[in-house]
């Protein structure tokens, strides 16, 4: 292995929080070799982003750090000062971040932004530095780069804007890059091609790249090895083949098993780590893990004494006391029969629904977004069904003017009265349909306790007071599996999993027909949206609600969903089963997107194609009469500019395309060679 | 959290203790003013115009009353008119202001529009022209101050009601069938409170200022009624003569204003108010 370009010795961080000190990191070292990539792995409260942002000596004034050292291709940058730091950042570690708008002036163009850095660093001289910053611009893969250069940032699409980041971070010649949750806030098929590039960039030898993330199914098409950290500890560390193939943490098998997967069958249940992250201000003994851990919890060993890395078997390192042990049969999930299949009568019938904002001015063209075009889909009592795309598709434009917190524009909306007819309306009559929202802390008042929130839908339905209905509350908190003695307890009192937990107790409340979840999942760490994906799995299983889930998320839909609808740009292009859609996907759009969901397995990952898309104008005229998908299609012809593709198809899957019956065929001969 | 070793909470100094520690004398003053006045406050005791001396710690009026005495009495009056006012102007300002936020619309426009037409008027003139029209009595003295605060006080509230209109929890409720009023009083009143006590006791402060200015021009309490603000302006016509007069009304109407930005202040640190005081009483203080 060559000599490591990065070297990190017992680094230990401890934030001040109020008169409490807030472990980050306790201990953690690391090499990554050079021309290396590398994934650094946690939840919330792992201390990855700390590991980050140590190493490039931005931590805040008022955290407490000591640390072996901390080297860069020997050279110690540990005890650098500031001074010394400004020479070190940008040119031999430079750092991409999770929000390119954040992170980019918003007032200087691409250029300059780049130029600064070749310039303070002293990268080339002024007659090369135009030439430079187009080099760089290519080399992150944005045509016309000349062009691009004069933009400010707010001209460029989210992903042209992490690749300018990337670009600015490249510029001074790194020979480590790291990038904190690079692709986190891009829709799936860009973050796909910007995690290429990383790939395609870290392979270049040169620069070593360390990628920070959450996400275990991005790690699998990334990097060579990957480290684990749980609450401020490295527990597990090596080549992710070996990792993903045989996890030798306990916490690290859960967190594999907690995820579904595309590239996997349909499980009936997915892994799930109970309990939460450890107080990290309390002093620990023992494992950090040992109380959620399926193998070690209860253990003396594990309760009395931390465990000291160890080598672990097919490579790297782990940091347990009992590396490899599955844990006893009685914990590991069993696997549920799959979802039902019977579908019931239309319950929600949605016909041509239309709805375009206007912003500023007197009904100006400038301000009109168009947010759903003609959608029209279907409910069947019973089912659950999914509502993807990337973010502008209007799928949570649809869900708000169901539950009437935005009104349609045109278009009918139709759902299945007590009686058994159906009955027309502005939206879904209150107490049809509930909702729940992506942040469980913003949707719970912080000021109410569980007791309230809970019983407010029933206490509006119904009248009374709150208290009244305290049975009932007790009841339904029992049911999502919290305990009925938490009643009084406020929301900031609870984990995120909890909350969402409450939220969907205060969803079921008033036994709505229909359950809406808006991204349920997205805001919870890994090992809580197992749990939640579970209990809505459990509630289908139990009761007779029928399910809406709006997601970005393909593998989730994928796992919880029966049916399927994918919307672009305010129109729906393709309805499907679950099954059929992944099988044999008729639209090019669904083909991008399950080609880009990332698969948690590093052997597949390897040998995927993706199918790629153009990167759309930001002004392109989307409701011109055309199909709107035409500007990143692969396979669009001069026909598609001019007539709007039908949504139709045989056996209920529908899909709008011109080509939707040589999807297959067209798409393989126009896949780039590169690509995979 | 644990609290820091070998300090005692309660004698902690922070900024509500100390404008509570200000407030609470004139309180007193207000409530048994017959307590701490050493005469009554129409009594002639003595010769016009003295300067301060043991017997008359601030002095006598220029018909020989005890200034000090006068102070204490015009407590009642002061006190009443400036809580009595921000109470009326922060109920009406807050409630509109926050379904203005909330609703938007029509109603936010026709609604704002109104409060910039009021907040064209200086404040001042605005309660003099009320005072001249509806009389002099002190509830039309509250009103008319309360009047020409409310509208920069629904302003600030609408502020907040946009704020927390696109909350989750507001939307929820909303799904579960919420009406406006259902919303405002769970949902928007109780998140907005820590910001607008803060603005409350803005506007108490204002609105000492406002009455001691109305009184100061005559049209607040009428002699021979005592109030800071005409004690002021009786200071004025013997300046030369009785130069330190005014200092007694002068230091109580400071200090009481003073008092109520403090305990806004603390309010706001208590709260973790984003925003800080100066930001708040620029927006709803204009006097």
């Amino acid at each position: 292995m060559a000599a490591p370009a990065l070297v990190v010795r017992d680094l230990s961080v401890r934030y001040a929080v109020g008169t409490a000190r807030l472990r980050a990191l306790a201990g953690a070292s690391l090499e990554l070799p050079a021309g290396h990539r590398m994934a650094i792995v946690g939840e919330s409260g792992s201390g990855k982003s700390t590991l980050g942002l140590a190493v490039m000596g931005l931590l805040p004034e008022t955290c407490e750090w000591s640390v072996g050292s901390v080297s860069v291709n020997g050279v110690d940058v540990s005890l650098a000062d500031e001074r010394a730091m400004q020479s070190v950042r940008g040119r031999r570690i430079a750092m991409v971040f999770q929000d390119a708008k954040a992170s980019l002036d918003p007032v200087r163009t691409i250029g300059s932004q780049i130029a600064e850095v070749l310039r303070v660093h002293g990268i080339v001289d002024k007659q090369g530095e135009r030439a430079e910053v187009e080099r760089l611009l290519a080399e992150v893969e944005i045509k016309k780069p000349s062009y691009v250069a004069s933009l400010y940032p707010h001209e460029l699409s989210g992903g042209m804007r992490q690749r300018a980041m990337i670009a600015v971070a490249l510029a001074g010649r790194p020979e480590v890059l790291i990038a904190d949750e690079p692709t986190s806030a891009l829709d799936v098929t860009t973050q796909a091609a910007v995690v290429d590039l990383l790939v395609r960039l870290g392979s270049s030898g040169a620069m070593s790249t360390m990628l920070i993330t959450h996400d275990l199914a991005l790690v699998a098409g990334f990097a060579e090895s990957v480290t684990v950290m749980y609450a401020g500890e490295i527990v597990e560390a090596g080549p992710v083949a070996r990792v993903y193939a045989s996890p030798a943490h306990p916490y690290t098998r859960a967190l594999l098993g907690s995820i579904p997967s595309i590239g996997a069958s349909r499980m009936g249940r997915l892994g799930s780590i109970a309990g939460t992250l450890p107080d990290l201000t309390a002093p620990l003994q023992g494992c950090a893990f040992e109380p959620r851990c399926p193998v070690g919890h209860g253990r003396a060993q594990c309760r009395e004494s931390a465990p000291s890395r160890v080598a672990a078997s097919g490579g790297g390192a782990v940091a347990c006391h009992f590396p490899g042990e599955l844990p006893p049969a009685s914990a590991v999930p069993v696997a549920a029969p799959a979802s039902r299949q019977q579908v019931g009568e239309p319950l929600v019938d949605v016909v041509g629904a239309g709805k375009t904002f206007r912003r500023g001015g007197l009904g100006g063209r400038r301000g009109r977004t168009v947010a759903l075009a003609g959608v029209s889909l279907t409910v069947a009592e019973g089912e659950s069904l999914g509502i993807v795309g990337e973010s502008g598709s209007g799928k949570t434009t649809l869900a708000r003017v169901l539950l009437g917190l935005e009104r349609k524009d045109e278009g009918t909306i139709r759902f299945r009265t007590v009686e058994g007819g159906m009955a027309e309306g502005d939206s879904l009559p209150v107490g049809f349909a509930q909702m729940v929202f992506q942040d469980p802390s913003d949707s719970l008042n912080p000021l109410m306790s569980l007791q309230d929130l809970i019983a407010e839908p029933i206490v509006l339905s119904r009248g009374g007071r709150s208290s009244a209905y305290r049975a009932e509350v007790e009841r339904l908190l029992a049911d999502v599996g919290l305990q009925p003695t938490m009643i009084d307890r406020r929301p900031m009192e609870l984990s995120g999993g909890q909350r969402q937990r409450v939220a969907i107790a205060r969803a079921l409340s008033t036994e709505p027909r229909v359950i809406v979840a808006d991204e349920a999942v997205a805001s919870l760490d890994m090992s809580a949206r197992g749990q939640i994906l579970n209990l809505m799995a459990d509630l289908r299983e139990r009761t007779n609600f029928t399910y809406v889930h709006i997601s970005h998320d393909l593998s989730m839909v994928r796992h919880v969903c029966d049916r399927v609808v994918v919307m672009y740009a305010g129109r729906v292009v393709e309805v499907s089963t679950v099954d059929e859609l992944f099988a044999s996907p008729r639209h090019p759009y669904t083909r991008a997107l399950i080609s880009s969901v990332p698969i948690p397995d590093p052997a597949v990952e390897a040998r995927r194609a993706r199918v790629l898309l153009n990167v759309e104008a930001a002004d392109a005229p989307l409701h011109d009469g055309g199909c709107a998908f035409r500007f990143r299609c692969p396979i669009a012809e001069g026909r598609c500019a001019s007539e709007l593709p039908d949504l139709a198809g045989p056996d209920g899957h529908l899909s709008a395309c011109h080509f939707s019956d040589s999807v297959a065929e067209r798409m393989v001969a126009v896949r780039p060679a590169s690509a995979g | 959290m644990t609290a820091a070793p070998g300090r005692a909470r309660a004698l902690r100094i922070t900024p509500t203790v100390a404008g509570l520690a200000l407030l609470v004398p004139f309180v007193a003053f207000a409530l048994f003013p017959a307590l701490f006045a050493p005469y009554g406050p129409y009594e002639i005791v003595n010769t016009p115009l003295l300067g301060p001396s043991a017997g008359h710690l601030l002095g006598t009026d220029e018909i020989g009353r005890d200034l000090l005495s006068r102070v204490v009495f015009a407590s009642r009056n002061d006190l009443l008119v400036s809580i009595m006012s921000a109470a009326v102007a922060f109920t009406l300002g807050t409630v509109f202001g926050l379904l203005s936020g909330y609703i938007g619309g029509i109603f936010d426009t026709v609604s704002m529009r109104t409060v910039d037409v009021f907040l064209s008027f200086p404040t001042i003139v605005m309660a003099l022209f009320l005072i001249t029209v509806f009389g002099r009595e002190t509830w039309v003295q509250i009103l008319a101050i309360a009047l020409v605060m409310t509208p920069s006080t629904a302003r600030f509230a609408r502020g907040e009601g946009l704020l927390l209109r696109s909350r989750g929890y507001v939307e929820a409720s909303k799904v579960s069938g919420g009406g406006r009023l259902h919303i405002l009083f769970r949902h928007l009143l109780p998140n907005a409170m820590p910001t607008l006590l803060v603005a409350a006791s803005v506007l108490a402060s204002a609105a000492v200022l406002i009455a001691a200015s109305l009184s100061y021009l005559g049209l607040g309490a009428q002699p021979p009624a005592a109030s800071w603000g005409n004690m002021l302006r009786s200071a004025y016509g013997v300046v030369y003569d009785a130069p330190l007069f005014g200092i007694g009304p002068g230091i109580a109407i400071s200090v009481v204003a003073g008092a109520y930005v403090l305990i806004g202040e603390g309010l706001r640190r208590r709260f973790r108010t984003d925003r800080n005081t100066a930001s708040i009483s620029r927006s709803v203080g204009r006097v």
